[in-house]
């Protein structure tokens, strides 16, 4: 097998090595926490003389690239989706994170100086107190949150992820020491607090943890880990730093100011125009709510970034203040998307308007597109193509046609991720709509309150099982029924996991196979993961071929617990077989047709799945699917 | 809720690792990360996988690590596997946002033979065939056990051998 030997070679040198200094010199950074706070992992073995190791609080730099919206930024040392998506993530978090803090108790009293805001809000960091936090945080950024938090602690309490609504961090004692500050003005009633030095430090004391979170944490011991404040953003150059907004005298930390500010400094884009949005409120914005939205989707369809930027709230989001910048950051953007029909239907209440928003048109491709509430109708492309075969008996692709065919999606973003979309049939519900808000008799768009309804939503879906499923723990989910050998179950058409209890023999072996309707999903190998556990909770790690033909072995009596992870868009079914009677396609699955690896473009479809072109076949018509990115999806 | 003796009491590597400790770690960096080019997904990059290894084996102390060369192995292994799940649900998520995924792996196709094994069998193989390991040590490293192992190996061979032949008479 020295053909073998040179093909693993060929895999084991791919890529271009970093060298040991490098990745051992990083691996001892994150070791010893230098950066942000990232999140609790454990991949150590766990067996023999590899016991488990503690959770760690990874620490790592805050990944601040420039915000370039012609091209996503060029990759780092780490293979990254985009830094873009990145730095955005990281503002978002630290955005929605410090205001959750802050909107238990709505907003207070501020502090006497810039400085002083910021050594308010360490403390109040430093000693879990979220009341102190919102005495220093901006007014107008924390006001609109305490809904959306109040729902999530509930959410999290009834499902036992925290012990006590009232305190959701208990078990992450967190610290701020030796803080260093310098202030520099920024214009009447706003400065720029840059931290000189300072650390944050972070400890679990797990305990402090519900049983749930402990599970989840299984045997792992506490941890500590710290940072150097002031060299959060080193990676970019640029000092940790915030800004700080005067409000009736009293300084504020403004969470919105500060992003903004570090997108602006990381691009080297023209400064901010301090305090013009909400001088010049009275002349932005929309007479109507239906403006509102109408006007801001138009600008969005012209690439028209002026107009857009004021229909946004000057005092939600500063983008006003930005415009040089972002107009800067955006010239070379333009969308590709034409508007023919739009219609809207708003719900008034106050100063804040619901506006659901129904509109169609093509994009610059001539696909149709279709928004109706929260639901996006975009097109899935099939692109056929002819083959000729040449005097060799090689077939390549000539002539293509493309044909669309609509899809449609409701909901948002990555929280689908965590739970299924709850639709409200009601037509004017919360969740289909856009929010607009009135200040100073004009109206404008608020993103922040549109995103927390569709957050509210996503809270509202959230289950027992598609948490315990996030948070890796689906065995600890009550039983959904119980196996019987040859006897199918049917899987919900979701992620999250389905549990099934099988009282088993030692030394039983067991097969299972997997049916589903959802033939893309086949054909890309993503259908179902299965885990199986035994009696005491302890997944058996032989159960990862079980519908590959690789029996799993039972090592006890007992009663054992399977759990199925679906990843298609249909129900699907699965059966579990003694290996003795389980059926040939048991034994001996195909490979997923999708995983084959075609040695010229394109394939032809055979009627039950893709096949790739060999000199062999016929010439014939072949098909390949794409999806073409449409706006809004 | 203030944790700063705690924290102050934190030990760095160096108190941990002794440099002979550390040196281990270096000279086991190149089979590492050709162990991590074979077990992890073709579009992360083996150091990568080498380094939060690394990273996790250093926030342990030396002592508590017999033997470091299959720890580290079962480590990379473990942040595959996790890896690989992490990503079909993204994949999952991406297709019901009915985002056009990106996820097509741009390898050689004559490397298609290896990456369409199970990559627990396909590191099995390369641990078993290419390092010359015992097939106990290989399947602890990616927990199978021997038994599967063994059946796992004879099927791979079986399959990589009549696909090498039937590539062979197709030239």
């Amino acid at each position: 097998m020295s053909e073998l030997h040179d093909r693993f070679e060929r895999l084991a040198r791919r890529g271009t090595p970093r060298g040991v200094d490098s990745v051992l010199d990083a691996a001892r950074s994150v070791a010893e926490g230098t950066g942000s706070l990232a999140g609790v992992v454990d991949d150590a073995p766990v067996d023999g003389e590899a016991s488990a190791l503690a959770p760690v609080v990874e620490i790592q730099p805050v990944d601040l690239q420039p915000f370039d919206l012609r091209h996503a930024p060029s990759s780092r040392r780490r293979r990254r989706t985009g830094s873009m998506v990145a730095a955005g993530g990281v503002a978002a978090t630290l955005f929605v994170g410090v205001l959750a803090i802050g909107s238990f108790v709505g907003s207070g009293g501020g502090s006497d100086s810039p400085e002083g805001a910021v050594r308010q809000l360490a403390s109040a960091v430093s000693h879990g107190d979220p009341l102190a936090a919102a005495d220093v945080l901006a007014p107008e950024e924390v006001r609109s949150l305490d809904g959306t938090v109040n729902a999530a602690t509930k959410k999290a309490q009834e499902l036992t992820l925290v012990q006590d609504a009232s305190a959701p961090l208990s078990g992450l004692d967190l610290s701020v020491d030796n803080l260093g500050l310098t202030t520099q003005s920024l214009g009447d009633g706003y400065a720029k607090v840059t931290v000189d030095g300072g650390t944050i430090s972070a400890h679990t004391d797990k305990p402090k943890f519900s049983p749930l979170m402990q599970k989840v944490l299984r045997d792992s011991g506490d941890n500590s880990a710290s940072t150097d404040l002031s060299k959060l953003a080193n990676d970019e150059n640029l000092p940790t730093f915030v800004v700080t907004v005067q409000h009736d005298g009293h300084w504020y930390v403004s969470v919105a100011y500060t992003v903004l500010e570090y997108v602006r400094e990381v691009n080297h884009a023209p400064p901010a125009d301090f305090g013009s949005g909400v001088k010049a409120t009275a002349t932005l914005g929309a007479d109507t709510p239906d403006a509102a939205v109408t006007g801001a989707l138009q600008a969005l369809s012209q690439g028209d970034w002026s107009k857009l930027i004021a229909l946004a709230p000057p005092d939600e989001i500063p983008v006003y203040d930005y415009r040089a910048a972002i107009l800067q950051l955006a010239a070379d953007s333009h969308p590709n998307f034409n508007i023919g029909k739009v219609s809207t239907a708003a719900t008034v209440s106050g100063d804040t308007a619901k506006v659901k928003l129904t509109a169609s048109g093509t994009t610059n491709d001539g696909a149709k597109w279709g928004v109706d509430g929260s639901c996006f109708t975009g097109s899935d492309e099939s692109v056929s193509f002819g083959s000729v075969t040449d005097s060799s008996g090689a077939i390549t692709p000539d002539t293509t046609q493309v044909t669309s065919t609509p899809t449609t999606e409701c909901g948002v973003g990555g929280l689908l991720f965590l739970a299924a979309p709850v639709r409200d049939t009601d037509s004017h519900a919360s969740s289909d709509a856009i929010t607009v808000v009135k200040e100073d008799g004009r109206w404008f768009v608020s993103p922040v309150g549109t995103v927390l309804d569709i957050v509210d939503q996503a809270i509202a879906g959230v289950t027992q099982r598609s948490l315990y499923t996030l948070l890796n723990v689906p065995q600890l989910l009550p039983p959904d029924g119980t196996l019987t050998l040859g006897k199918p179950v049917t899987l919900p058409a979701s992620s999250a996991a389905g549990v099934y209890t099988f009282t088993g023999h030692a030394g039983e072996r067991v097969l299972g196979q997997e049916t589903s309707s959802d033939t893309t999903a086949v054909n890309d190998g993503f259908t179902t993961e299965v885990r199986v556990f035994d009696s005491n909770g302890k997944a058996l790690d032989q159960a990862y071929g079980l519908f590959e033909g690789e029996a799993l072995q039972l090592p006890a009596d007992g009663t054992y617990t399977f759990v199925f992870e679906s990843f298609t868009r249909s129900p699907e079914t699965v059966t579990i077989w003694d290996e003795a009677n389980a059926p040939e396609a048991a034994k001996h699955p195909s490979v997923p047709s999708g995983l084959q690896e075609c040695t010229i473009t394109g394939s032809v479809d055979n009627g039950t799945g893709r096949t790739c072109f060999t000199p062999a076949l016929p010439s014939q018509s072949a098909t390949a699917t794409t999806s073409t990115s449409v706006p809004g999806a | 809720m203030t944790a700063s003796a705690e924290v102050g009491a934190q030990v760095g590597c160096d108190q941990r690792w002794d440099p002979n400790g550390i040196q281990e770690l270096r000279a086991l960096y190149e089979p590492l990360r050709r162990f991590a080019a074979v077990m992890g997904r073709w579009d992360v990059d083996p150091d990568d996988l080498v380094q939060d290894a690394y990273a996790k084996v250093l926030r342990r102390s030396q002592a508590e690590i017999r033997d470091l060369g299959p720890y580290l192995r079962k480590t990379i292994a473990n942040l595959a596997a996790d890896g690989r799940r992490r990503e079909r649900r993204a994949e999952h998520t991406r297709q019901r946002l009915t985002v056009a995924a990106s996820s097509t792996d741009d390898y050689p196709s004559d490397l298609d033979d290896l990456l369409r094994l199970a990559p627990r069998v396909r590191a099995l193989l390369y641990l078993v065939e290419v390092e010359q390991r015992p097939i106990a040590e290989a399947a602890d490293i990616v927990g199978m056990s021997g038994a599967n192992a063994r059946v796992a190996l004879m099927r791979a061979r079986r399959r990589l051998r009549s696909e090498l032949n039937a590539e062979a008479s197709n030239e």
